[in-house]
């Protein structure tokens, strides 16, 4: 197959899709995952490997902006907002993230960009530190195997990330939420300080920080970028109780559905939320 | 020699010119950061104008400070002939009232229309009600306290409207800088800009009336080559002549209760219409110009600002675009506001009041007592009061003739713009004192650089040159051009001064103080708001002023 969707069941394997793309799909079968679709290994191998021209053939591009099209009308979207991500055999496996490695490209809109995109994607592949990087796993090249992952970009209203244990304490009685405004790129990276919440999965009572949340990640012609957060809403909590409820009751849910503590990224656009990322949390002391 | 800003240092206290004797009235005045309130009053006093407008507009600032448990408070001092304003901290323990003041901001236009337009009209329709030439002395007398009731009740909701109009501006025109930092700092008021409002209505009308004496050439020539005072009676001697005399009649039936200034001594358009005629005169020789385009051109910009402002939103959290909604709302409301209120609240308190009291001067100089009705302004209302009260009604012809005096004298000068003190250092920062301070100038940023000063940039621009500190215009002849004027504040009468000087740094003032407005005018850099650069650069120091960055270096 050359085109995999995630809530397809052949978007769970892993050497069709990659590691990143195969947990979403996993994901995507039972939570609220945004939807969208794979460029698989085989179209890769099939066509990536023929140095001449284009990176990405004639059939390859009109095949990923046939299936954006397909996205959108999916989605009830004229040109939906997508995120391009390459997805590579080999990560996101129990015991390390192999993130960074590969590329990703926020904030596409139209056919064209996203499949310049996706381009780019196939083509750093054969980048010189994605080169380095297998070299030093001790892997051949030519077992470079990449998907790339065409999905729904949430323009998330808030974004957090989720542990089902207190990562800081190893207290497995503790859910941690740390949430801020925008996209989560600014979470994730660490250059804003998010309000947090802390909820005891026995008596679902809450503590709660609020910070002041200086910069946020938000969409900008073709990408998204980081800005000031406006001084109104530095200092306002960012989830309701509410919101903060179901944060935490997806992440407990999630953790007893996979059976090890998981560490989620997820985002809220308007009162839908979204499950964006699902990993073990790779920090605890104590292993599966 | 500069200091950092947040050290606690002993107040710079200032001297007295020997032309301005003061006799300070409490006990400490001598140690509080005075005013002098050129904004609204920046020529003499009369004491009528003292009891009736000055110290009832102090009186609305503190029970509206009070209303919104806001942290601060206006002391007020009449020093020859005076008005001198401190605005200081007053304690607020359980801190702004941030519902009632957000709710405000939120409704301003349903408050006004369901709340405060109706308490308005009330007090206005009292007095307009009252017929003060057909009252006899005691009926006049009893109306004396229920117009000073009306003024005090008209000058408390005009503050209960200020502080929510003013921060809705401000806490708006932060969120879009927040927003879009990369834009100019005026920027924000280009999405406010607005036009419907009863000012601009009588400026279209008298532009209609300009018009309409271009369309006839006997009118346009009397207006145009006639003296002020005689235009309307030149005007008389011609059928067309009579015509446009029975528009501009018209006109002034429905806006001649305005005034020049805030003064109840001083004469209101329909009284006076002299500076009526000098706009017209003014607006005749425009004949190219269409006002009327221009002020639909100006509400099509402000509309394609908002549209162009929502684009570059599209996307953002929804909690962000939707607090930028409310603010713009809100602004939108205040800024509408901000030229009606005047409509309903200034000019009327200040129109009734004349009315009353110039109607007591007239029965008064009838009785003997004052020489002209417009001596009633030199007195105070406990004076009047006991003058009226008193039988035989006392002379008061001598008392009057020396307050005329005193005030001729000292408006012959130059008031100095401060007394006491200088202000020790910026207020504490929250966003509700930030709004406020707005109109009296924003708290200067903490420099970590003991040779820097902070402020803001009011006109941008680099300019490097030799400083001078001016405590008054009494010190002008110190400039050379090219010097840099650094000066507590400016005032109109300053503006003359900046055709000569390379750049400006002051202490106080936000982006539309006049040192602002009139350094853009004049296209030479401003830094506003720096908190004590007079305390800081010392005469002949070369400094480097950045009218973008608000910044000030002192090279030595």
């Amino acid at each position: 197959m050359l085109i995999v969707w995630l809530d397809q069941s052949a978007g769970q394997e892993t050497a069709l899709v990659g590691g990143k793309a195969a947990n979403l799909s996993r994901l995507a079968a039972d939570w609220p995952v945004p939807p969208g679709f794979c460029l698989t290994t085989t179209a890769f191998g099939q066509w990536a490997n023929h140095r001449e021209g284009d990176p990405l053939p004639a059939e390859a591009r009109e095949l990923v902006a046939a299936s954006y099209a397909q996205l959108a009308e999916r989605l009830g979207i004229a040109v939906p907002r997508v995120a391009v991500r390459s997805s590579a055999v080999g990560e996101d496996s129990q015991t390390a993230s192999f993130a960074g490695q590969y590329d990703t490209y926020l904030n596409l809109e139209g056919a064209d960009a996203v499949v310049d995109a996706v381009a780019r994607c196939w083509d750093s592949a054969r980048s010189e530190r994605v080169l380095a990087y297998h070299q030093q796993h001790s892997q051949s090249v030519s077992e470079i195997r990449l998907a790339v992952l065409v999905q729904l970009l949430v323009a998330a209203d808030v974004s957090l990330v989720a542990f089902s244990a207190n990562p800081v304490n190893n207290n497995r009685s503790e859910i941690v939420i740390t949430a801020s405004w925008g996209l989560g790129e600014s979470v994730v990276s660490g250059t804003v300080t998010p309000d947090t919440f802390i909820v005891n999965k026995e008596t679902w009572g809450v503590s709660t920080t609020i910070a002041d949340k200086e910069r946020m990640t938000v969409i900008a012609p073709n990408g998204v970028r980081e800005v000031i957060v406006p001084r109104p809403m530095r200092k306002l909590q960012t989830l309701t109780d509410a919101q903060v409820m179901e944060v935490a009751q997806l992440t407990q849910r999630l953790e007893t559905h996979m059976g090890w503590p998981v560490d989620i990224e997820a985002a809220f656009h308007g009162e839908t939320l979204y499950l964006l990322q699902c990993r073990p949390v790779s920090t605890l002391a104590d292993k599966k | 020699m500069a200091d950092h800003g947040m050290h606690d240092h002993p107040p710079v206290v200032l001297e007295v010119p020997p032309n301005f004797p003061v006799e300070w009235t409490g006990p400490h005045d001598a140690q509080i950061p005075w005013e002098q309130e050129a904004v609204h009053f920046p020529e003499p006093v009369t004491p009528m104008d003292y009891d009736l407008t000055v110290s009832k507009i102090t009186e609305g600032f503190n029970k509206g400070t009070a209303f919104y448990r806001l942290p601060m408070q206006q002391m007020l001092r009449y020093l020859n002939t005076y008005a001198y304003i401190a605005n200081g901290p007053a304690p607020s323990p359980e801190g702004p009232d941030e519902e009632k003041l957000k709710g405000m901001i939120g409704h301003l236009g349903d408050q006004w229309n369901n709340v405060w337009l109706p308490e308005i009209k009330k007090q206005i329709g009292a007095l307009d009600a009252f017929d003060l030439k057909g009252a006899d002395l005691p009926a006049l007398r009893a109306h004396l306290d229920v117009m000073e009731g009306c003024i005090r009740q008209l000058w408390s909701i005009h503050f209960q409207l200020a502080f929510p109009m003013l921060m809705a501006v401000s806490f708006f025109e932060e969120m879009h800088h927040d927003l879009f930092a990369e834009d100019g700092q005026l920027d924000a008021y280009a999405l406010l800009n607005e036009v419907d409002n009863t000012m601009v209505e009588s400026a279209r009308a008298l532009w209609q009336l300009s018009r309409d004496a271009l369309a006839d050439d006997v009118v346009r020539q009397v207006i145009e080559d006639s003296e002020t005072e005689q235009v309307a009676s030149k005007l008389s001697t011609t059928p067309a002549g009579q015509a446009f005399l029975a528009k501009l009649n018209d006109f002034l039936g429905e806006y001649g209760q305005r005034i020049d200034k805030l003064y109840v001594s001083f004469p209101a358009w329909h009284e006076e219409p002299g500076s009526v005629i000098r706009t017209l005169k003014g607006y005749i020789a425009q004949t190219e110009r269409d006002l009327d385009a221009e002020l639909t051109a100006i509400t099509a910009r402000r509309e394609s600002a908002i549209a162009d402002a929502r684009a570059r939103l599209v996307g953002y959290p929804q909690p962000v675009v939707g607090e930028f909604e409310f603010l713009l709302g809100a602004a939108q409301q205040a800024r509408f506001l901000k030229e009606e209120h005047t409509a309903w609240l200034d000019f009327p308190a200040t129109y009734y009041a004349r009315q009353v009291v110039i109607e007591l001067g007239r029965r008064l100089q009838t009785a003997g007592v004052l020489d002209s009705a417009d001596d009633v302004f030199y007195l105070y209302m406990e004076e009047l009061r006991a003058t009226l009260d008193a039988s035989p009604m006392p002379n008061r012809r001598e008392l009057v003739a020396g307050r005329r005096a005193n005030e001729a004298h000292f408006g012959a000068l130059t008031a100095p713009p401060r007394l006491g003190i200088l202000p020790p250092g910026p207020p504490p920062d929250n966003p509700v004192i930030r709004a406020v301070m707005k109109v009296f100038g924003a708290p200067p940023p903490v420099s970590d650089n003991p040779s820097v000063l902070l402020g803001l940039g009011g006109s941008a621009g680099v300019v490097r040159g030799p400083a001078k500190v001016l405590r008054s215009l009494a010190e002008a002849d110190k400039l050379v051009v090219g010097d840099i004027l650094v000066t507590a504040t400016t005032t109109p009468p300053w503006t003359p001064l900046f055709a000569n000087i390379a750049g400006v740094v002051t202490d106080a003032g936000g982006i539309l103080s006049h040192p602002a407005v009139v350094a853009r005018e004049y296209g030479i850099p401003a830094v506003v708001g720096t908190g004590r650069a007079t305390s800081a650069i010392v005469d002949g120091q070369i400094i480097e002023v950045d009218g973008s960055t608000g910044s000030v270096r002192i090279i030595e």
